[in-house]
């Protein structure tokens, strides 16, 4: 008998209620200066009590809020949300490879709230010591570790990691038996891809280099793609529309920002359908994508705020709200 | 005790009914009102002001159970195991049992769905508290099918002593 997750998703369901609207939204964008922005947030609980009117910190404290909930609602389960989490640790793997070879430090640049330590992630590859790292680095950290010391170029350490990443996300969805989760992989490795391709194609990259750059995955024909990103953007499309996210295509002729900003939201499409679910891990899944999308909202507008862009450039770029 | 038991086999089926009658709708009760009130624990961690109702969605499904006990305390009234000692035979006990069977069996599956329909109305109530109404009557919809296999229960346990055999 499938797991019930009937006190933690009622839980959720009561937590939602604190999340940000559309309202909230435009309330924030119509504020006239970032610190107005900052004071609204913090009326609206956002941030933790020492974060002052720094807004990474701000969002970093919600972030950590949020994991500290579903962490303790999830109890002896908690490994049932770890999709979400290996992106961190992929992106710390990255920044723990650079500053391995270039003798930095890579504190700043740090992404929290992964499946292991940063810092675990930072020694064990400063010390050259792969075997410590769990099994889903160790192989890509050792490849990408040994590329980037034979050619110098980042970009190259920074593909190989990628595509690892999506490989696995797509591997982890696929053992998933919530949809939201599923659809969130296969949303992932869909984005990742063809931004890779388009990528490529721009910076005048061969066939085999884009091939070789996109995470194999039933998701999208990498051969077809590749192919496809070196004759433009309308044979990308059509190979989109070969896909089940056919749908999404038409966003990518509009720009790569906006199809990544479809792909948002066909997930809150799908994660609004989940909120009926009260048995499911799905609505806690459902939570922190929506947690993260509102977090993605707030840090577009304050960084729009401090850059004082124009407020139909924010709204262009918003993405669709689970509440 | 072979003959012990051939001699009581009427009470026993008859006690056997009634047995079935309190547990499997006890149980199905049992576990609809323990899922509804896990649900409600999760609103009132985040909000204790909606404990009043909350409970009441916690309890509905808890009717189940009592109207199996009901069934349950008629029949063991009825073959004599609390008053005068009554004769009943093998075919009175078993109608007896079969008269439980209603309550039994429709309170375990009702109070079982009854309790997942006032987890999504306490999740209802959660997000729109003035909703109250129309999310209580959705719940209250399934206590139809336990109101009438307590009716069928009862009719037939009240009709059996004047059943000519």
């Amino acid at each position: 008998m499938a797991k019930e997750y009937i006190y933690a998703v009622s839980r959720i369901h009561a937590k939602e209620q604190s999340l940000l609207t559309m309202q909230d939204l435009n309330g924030l964008i119509m504020c006239p200066d970032y610190e107005s922005c900052v004071n609204m947030l913090k009326d609206k609980g956002y941030g933790g009590e020492n974060d002052g009117n720094n807004s990474e910190l701000m969002l970093r404290s919600e972030s950590e809020k949020t994991a500290e909930l579903l962490n303790e609602l999830l109890g002896d389960e908690k490994d049932a949300l770890d999709i979400f989490k290996y992106k961190a640790d992929f992106h710390n793997l990255k920044l723990a490879i650079k500053s391995a070879i270039t003798l930095s430090e890579p504190d700043e640049y740090i992404m929290r709230g992964g499946k292991t330590e940063p810092q675990s992630i930072i020694k064990s590859v400063a010390e050259k010591k792969f075997e410590l790292l769990p099994d889903y680095l160790r192989d890509v950290c050792e490849k990408a570790f040994s590329t980037l010391l034979e050619t110098g170029r980042g970009q190259l350490c920074d593909i190989i990691i990628d595509k690892a990443y999506l490989e696995f996300i797509y591997k982890q969805g696929s053992f998933s038996d919530s949809k939201a989760i599923s659809l969130y992989a296969k949303l992932t490795v869909l984005g990742g891809n063809v931004k890779t391709a388009v990528r490529c194609a721009d910076f005048g990259k061969g066939l085999d280099f884009i091939k070789n750059a996109l995470a194999d995955t039933p998701v999208i024909d990498i051969k077809e793609l590749s192919k496809a990103a070196l004759d433009g953007i309308d044979a990308v499309c059509a190979c989109i529309s070969n896909t089940e996210f056919f749908e999404l295509a038409d966003a990518l002729r509009v720009s790569v920002n906006e199809f990544e900003k479809q792909c948002d939201n066909t997930l809150m499409k799908e994660l609004r359908l989940q909120k009926n679910d009260h048995f499911s891990v799905a609505p806690l899944a459902a939570y922190y994508l929506a947690k993260e999308s509102e977090m993605k909202s707030v840090r577009l507008i304050l960084s729009a705020k401090l850059n004082n862009l124009d407020e139909n450039v924010i709204k262009e770029r918003l993405r669709d709200l689970y509440v | 005790m072979l003959s012990a038991l051939v001699s009581n086999s009427g009470l026993i089926l008859a006690l056997l009914g009634a047995a079935l009658a309190t547990t499997l709708a006890g149980i199905g009760s049992a576990i609809a009102v323990g899922k509804a009130g896990i649900a409600a624990a999760g609103v009132l961690t985040e909000d204790p002001s909606k404990f009043g109702k909350v409970l009441i969605f916690q309890l509905l499904p808890a009717t189940q159970g009592i109207y199996g006990l009901l069934i349950g305390f008629l029949i063991i009234s009825n073959v004599g195991l609390l008053g005068e000692a009554k004769e009943v035979s093998v075919v009175q006990g078993l109608l007896y049992f079969c008269a439980a069977m209603p309550i039994a069996f429709g309170g375990l599956i009702s109070a079982i769905y009854q309790g997942k329909c006032s987890i999504a109305g306490i999740a209802t109530v959660n997000k729109k508290p003035d909703q109250m109404g129309k999310a209580i009557l959705l719940p209250a919809m399934v206590e139809t099918y336990a109101i009438l296999a307590l009716l069928i229960s009862m009719l037939a346990v009240f009709g059996i002593p004047n059943v000519t055999i």
